[in-house]
């Protein structure tokens, strides 16, 4: 069961949060009611905790029914992020720009998702600092199972 | 040529060969045969395999990276031609998921197993692997000599006599309250949440298989398996699943059966052959199974085990391994294990 948070976003667009698990049961029709032909939409997906394999046909679904508008996807989420490297045509022709995966702090230990852009080697290229000590956080996966690497 | 010296102070249960250059393998596949009374003849490659008496072989474990550039297949097609009948372990490191999954097609291949470390696609630059997990390989071949024909659920793959849980799932709601109760125990234990999501797709696509997919009718028929996944179902007495589970710390064990056995080798391979080309993982049309769940399983667990007897049962059990970071559990792999046609 997900949540979905509506508003307006900066540059006239729709912006969305999905919130949840995303299974057989989600068609995202609030976006689709909401989203004028034509408009710019913008999903933040880092709340998605898990995708079931019925959630994939119903996410692909929901893709394919947003149609010819541009689609952004912000922060997508590890469960998300790693659904994409098994199933690359999930997403349709959405733009990704973040994703949030799990970092760990190879100093005090601390665990958090983090934002970094959604290009290959960016789990190195853009790890982040700890926000406990401040130190370089190590990706706490690889990153061929999160983020493109072809 | 070298003579082959099989002397050993100990009772054997018959011999194993082990064709590895790899010292990592060689060790840790030793351990495992040992610990399950096997000794080991050793190759180096295909070329140097030994003949052995008929019925003294019990099993063959094949490391594909004796020829990284060789064709898996035609290097099991080598080993099944020389031990004919034996069944087969195959091992990897070296682009360890493709080529552990093409070695699939061989019906003499049982378990496949990557190295530890060997299963991301790094560049060769950044490749180090070890051998395979030997008490991951020992429980799995125990198993197979071992040749029950009942459903065993999560205990083999935690630490003997440790606790398990168990509830019967008959309807759609059922399997909900099972999977909340499975989190809920993956929520206590304070896995990080890439290890609760593994646990939770393991789980839930395990049952929606037994739910939806296994039922049959006498004419061997499946009968749920076009239902439209959004509407509540009921099993009838006979069609109630077994969920059973686990976490030793070390292990995460999830564990479905059902009562029909008709999951068979066929359709695990075209399930999981979907990730050797990621543009055919395109879920299903329509409104009943998406055809990913397998796929998805094997994704999430760290080993998958599918145990069938035709017409008595099928049990699918996932281990999800949850000592360590997320990156640690990553880098083991997904191995498989088929108790499919027969004893091992």
């Amino acid at each position: 069961m997900v949540k979905i948070e509506i508003g307006p976003s900066d540059n006239g667009g729709l912006r969305a949060s999905v919130v949840g698990k995303i299974d057989e049961n989600f068609e995202g029709q609030e976006v689709l009611k909401q989203a004028r032909p034509g408009q710019r939409v913008t999903l933040r997906l880092d709340g998605v905790r898990s995708i079931s394999s019925l959630g994939v046909r119903a996410l692909e679904h929901f893709m394919q029914q947003l149609g010819d508008r541009e689609v952004v996807l912000e922060d997508i989420s590890a469960a998300v992020a790693n659904q994409v490297t098994m199933i690359p045509n999930l997403l349709g022709r959405a733009t990704v720009t973040s994703a949030k995966l799990p970092f760990v702090c190879p100093s005090c230990g601390v665990e958090e998702a983090r934002s970094i852009p959604y290009v290959r080697d960016a789990a190195t290229t853009h790890a982040p600092a700890c926000s406990g000590c401040g130190a370089k956080m190590d990706f706490d996966g690889f990153s061929e199972e999160y983020l493109p690497h072809a | 040529m070298a003579l082959l010296s099989t002397d050993s102070p100990l009772p054997l249960h018959g011999r194993g060969a082990v064709v590895t250059r790899h010292p990592a393998t060689i060790r840790r596949v030793a351990q495992a045969l040992g610990a399950v009374g096997i000794g080991v003849n050793h190759a180096l490659s295909t070329d140097q395999m030994q003949k052995a008496s008929v019925g003294q072989l019990r099993v063959v474990v094949l490391d594909l990276d004796v020829d990284p550039d060789a064709d898996p297949l035609a290097l099991v097609r080598q080993v099944s031609e020389f031990y004919p009948g034996v069944p087969v372990v195959v091992c990897a490191g070296v682009h360890a998921k493709k080529r552990l999954l093409a070695t699939l097609p061989s019906p003499v291949v049982r378990h496949i197993v990557p190295k530890l470390g060997g299963w991301v696609d790094v560049p060769s630059e950044q490749r180090s692997f070890d051998g395979p997990d030997e008490q991951d390989l020992a429980v799995a071949l125990r198993r197979a000599f071992a040749d029950e024909a009942s459903p065993l659920g999560a205990q083999p793959y935690l630490i003997q006599g440790f606790s398990t849980t168990e509830a019967i799932v008959g309807s759609t709601e059922d399997k909900e309250r099972a999977l909340e109760s499975v989190m809920q125990l993956a929520a206590a234990l304070e896995l990080s949440d890439e290890k609760k999501r593994r646990i939770e797709v393991a789980t839930e696509e395990l049952l929606l298989n037994a739910i939806y997919d296994a039922p049959r009718d006498e004419a061997g028929e499946a009968t749920h398996a076009k239902l439209d996944r959004r509407n509540p179902v009921k099993l009838a007495g006979d069609q109630q699943v077994k969920l059973r589970y686990g976490c030793d710390g070390r292990n995460f064990v999830v564990s479905v059966a059902d009562r029909y056995g008709a999951l068979d080798r066929g359709s695990i391979q075209r399930s999981l052959s979907k990730l050797l080309d990621p543009q055919r993982a395109r879920p299903a049309p329509g409104t009943s199974g998406a055809g990913l769940g397998l796929m998805l399983t094997y994704g999430a667990a760290n080993q998958l085990i599918a145990h069938a007897v035709p017409g008595r049962f099928t049990e699918v059990t996932a281990v999800m391994h949850v000592s360590g970071s997320n990156r640690t559990a990553l880098a083991r792999g997904s191995a498989l294990h088929l108790y499919l046609d027969g004893a091992l």
